[in-house]
């Protein structure tokens, strides 16, 4: 992970073409196992059933609907072995979300960190807020149609 | 080592293990153990059942000489030059007055015992003043290590222990002037000029070359940082003194205790863990010495007449180094304490009395006293004798005077503490733990009112799961949003260790040490997992700093 020049951060590494979806499903639960299922195919990955306890888990806390139709579900985990990301791009709003300012959400980046990658997992979060503020990077994402372009879009491009 | 009879390993091995066994039964008797390393001593011994031969303490003399130059270094280490200045009029005043009279005392009443035996006043007189010369010497190491045992602390150890430090000097100079008197009446021909030459060489010369040797050991612990390799180094010059002090006929004791006494108070915070160190490293050194003390003891062949003398002696002593103390204290207005049990404290005699009489043996072995006996071996037979009672006795009444003053148990130290207290006496306990669902909005508000670096998280059902703290967050802090929907679960880190609030405060620091933590969560069993408090590493020797000036009470003031 290197400071690049989306958003301040470069998620390559963390992000890989393949973990971009275009989900049809219309619900929150749906959605979030959805992405389960795809990052826990990561090597980094070691117990998929942990990594779902853990997210939702989490999201029985409070939702990570961080507001702008924006969803970052995250969890931290001894089972894996270093930070990874998968992202959902949803043809239908999710309702359902319970985001902070009640609107559906349409963009959702689901992370996994190591137990101990502390450091590592609060700057993906923090450089994740800070992308998602912009309104032309919101509009631009959701105008992708293609896991490689939006992969392309979110880690500056890069191949 | 064949003519040791038994091996010498097997020798100093016995007499430690025998030591170390007869002081536990004797403290079981409540007695100083002192006293059981003595009795031990005796029973091996010359007196008991011979199993350390003459040979053989006379082949460990130089064992006796590093543990002489040990024991001085650790004395020395006592006296802070700022209560020498303190009370310099009170010590002076009781010092002459125990010492001189003592020497008055158990020169007059020997002299007249003497004389009303031998018919001869010069030979009496000689004699006299010799027993009166030795007879104001304290030993130092076993008065000493009484204080130690008993953690004395206040104003009368602090006199004892400078009392004691110097009465040595006054003997030495009272014994040279007392031979040189004791030439001069039987045989004339005493140089007197020579004599105070001497003395002055002796002592004068064992300040000076004790002060040299500290200052170097000063700046060669500058370079020490290791304690092992310090405790070496500082070994290795008190050896070094000893043998310059020994080959040259300065007092080895004064040398070392000017030694110990220019190094603390010439660096006191680097040369302390030398003194902790080497205090540590002399438990074995005065085992060894004391019970050799014991086994040298030989009351064998002892004339009858002499034990008039031993009577005069002893009590002449006592009720001179009771009375001149008393006295002493009285006139300098020195504390009630101080008067009343500063002479119970200085009955002990040991090394340098006994060196004496060994010195007196030699000296004044050309005087004759009774027939096939000169003044020299009346002497040391009477000196072997006393010190046998009053090393069985001296102790006790050490032990007596620092609790009849209330100063027993009052040398509390940080370690005291450490070792007395839980984990819990220690904590931060007003904690209020973090639920884990807990906004990070809520959550820097209350980090920030804390005074507390970290917080205890929680999860719903109350178990330890992580802590929270302002930098464990600094990636977030700066952007606000985030605040926002991050929760404390989100920013916890989690917990690699953490101590139990009824565990030991020793075993807790030195877990902290090894990990490098400053500050460790407290939970109240390994089940349940609950917070009860922040152990932090800064605040708890703040409190164990508090706690430690809380026990000695108002002692000092």
């Amino acid at each position: 992970m290197a400071l690049g020049g989306n958003g301040g951060m470069s998620f390559d590494g963390v992000l890989s073409e393949d973990r971009v979806l275009f989900l049809a499903c219309d619900d929150k639960k749906s959605a979030l196992q959805e992405l389960i299922d795809k990052l826990a195919l990561s090597p980094a990955i070691e117990d998929k059933a942990a990594l779902t306890e853990g997210i939702f888990h989490r999201e029985s806390l409070m939702s990570t609907g961080i507001g702008l139709g924006v969803g970052v579900p995250h969890v931290r985990l001894e089972s894996v072995k270093k930070p990874v990301m998968a992202v959902g791009i949803c043809h239908k709003a999710l309702s359902d979300y319970e985001s902070i300012d009640n609107q559906p959400v349409s963009i959702i980046f689901m992370i996994a960190a190591g137990e101990n990658q502390h450091a590592e997992h609060l700057s993906i979060l923090s450089a994740l807020s800070r992308l998602c503020k912009d309104e032309g990077f919101r509009s631009e994402l959701l105008a992708q149609t293609t896991s490689k372009s939006v992969y392309q879009l979110i880690t500056g491009g890069k191949d | 080592m064949e003519h040791l009879g038994l091996g010498i390993l097997i020798l100093l091995g016995a007499c430690l293990f025998g030591g170390a066994l007869g002081a536990s039964f004797f403290q079981w008797l409540r007695i100083p153990q002192v006293v059981g390393y003595i009795a031990i001593g005796l029973i091996v011994g010359e007196s008991g059942f011979k199993l350390v031969t003459t040979d053989a303490i006379v082949s460990l003399r130089p064992f006796n000489l590093f543990a002489l130059g040990i024991i001085g270094f650790l004395v020395g280490g006592e006296l802070r030059i700022d209560t020498f200045r303190k009370y310099a009029r009170q010590f002076v005043a009781i010092l002459l007055g125990e010492g001189l009279a003592a020497f008055m005392l158990v020169g007059v009443s020997t002299t007249t015992i003497l004389y009303l035996i031998l018919h001869d006043f010069t030979v009496a007189v000689a004699a006299g003043t010799v027993f009166g010369a030795i007879a104001s010497a304290t030993d130092p190491a076993s008065t000493i290590d009484v204080l130690w045992e008993y953690r004395a602390r206040g104003v009368v150890t602090t006199s004892i222990t400078a009392i004691v430090a110097l009465d040595d000097a006054l003997a030495m100079t009272l014994y040279g002037l007392g031979t040189g008197v004791a030439q001069l009446l039987t045989s004339g021909n005493a140089d007197f000029g020579y004599e105070i030459w001497r003395i002055a060489v002796e002592l004068l010369g064992a300040i000076l070359v004790g002060f040299i040797f500290a200052v170097g050991l000063r700046y060669l612990l500058r370079w020490m940082h290791k304690p092992e390799k310090a405790l070496a180094i500082s070994i290795g010059l008190i050896l070094l003194l000893i043998g310059i002090a020994n080959h040259t006929g300065m007092d080895i004791i004064l040398a070392a205790m000017m030694m110990g006494f220019t190094l603390i108070n010439l660096v006191p915070r680097r040369s302390e863990h030398v003194f902790s160190v080497l205090r540590g490293f002399s438990a074995p050194i005065y085992v060894l010495f004391f019970v050799l003390v014991g086994a040298r003891l030989s009351l064998s062949g002892l004339p009858l007449w002499l034990w008039g003398i031993i009577a005069a002696y002893v009590v002449g002593r006592s009720a001179g180094k009771l009375g001149g103390a008393w006295l002493g204290a009285k006139i300098t207005g020195a504390q009630p304490n101080v008067r009343k049990y500063l002479g119970f404290g200085l009955f002990a005699q040991g090394g340098v009395a006994v060196g004496l009489s060994i010195m007196a043996s030699q000296h004044l072995s050309n005087i004759p006293i009774a027939p096939g006996m000169s003044v020299g071996d009346a002497i040391i037979f009477a000196v072997t004798a006393t010190t046998l009672i009053v090393q069985v006795s001296g102790p006790p009444l050490v032990k007596m005077a620092i609790q009849r003053s209330g100063e027993a148990g009052r040398n509390i130290t940080d370690e005291d503490v450490i070792a007395s207290s839980k984990v819990s006496d220690m904590m931060a306990g007003d904690i209020n733990p973090f639920n884990e669902s807990m906004r990070l909005v809520d959550a820097v508000k209350a980090l920030s009112a804390s005074n507390l670096d970290m917080v205890p998280v929680v999860d719903g059902g109350g178990k330890l799961i992580g802590t929270i703290s302002l930098q464990g967050m600094r990636n977030v802090l700066i952007d606000q949003d985030t605040w926002q929907w991050l929760l404390v679960s989100d920013v916890l880190e989690p917990v690699p260790e953490c101590v139990f609030a009824d565990a030991s405060l020793h075993d807790a620091l030195e877990l902290m040490a090894q990990v490098h933590a400053t500050q460790m969560p407290v939970i109240n069993n390994k089940e349940e997992r609950k917070p009860e408090g922040i152990l932090d590493y800064n605040m708890a020797r703040r409190r164990i700093t508090d706690e430690v000036i809380h026990r000695q009470g108002s002692f000092d003031a």
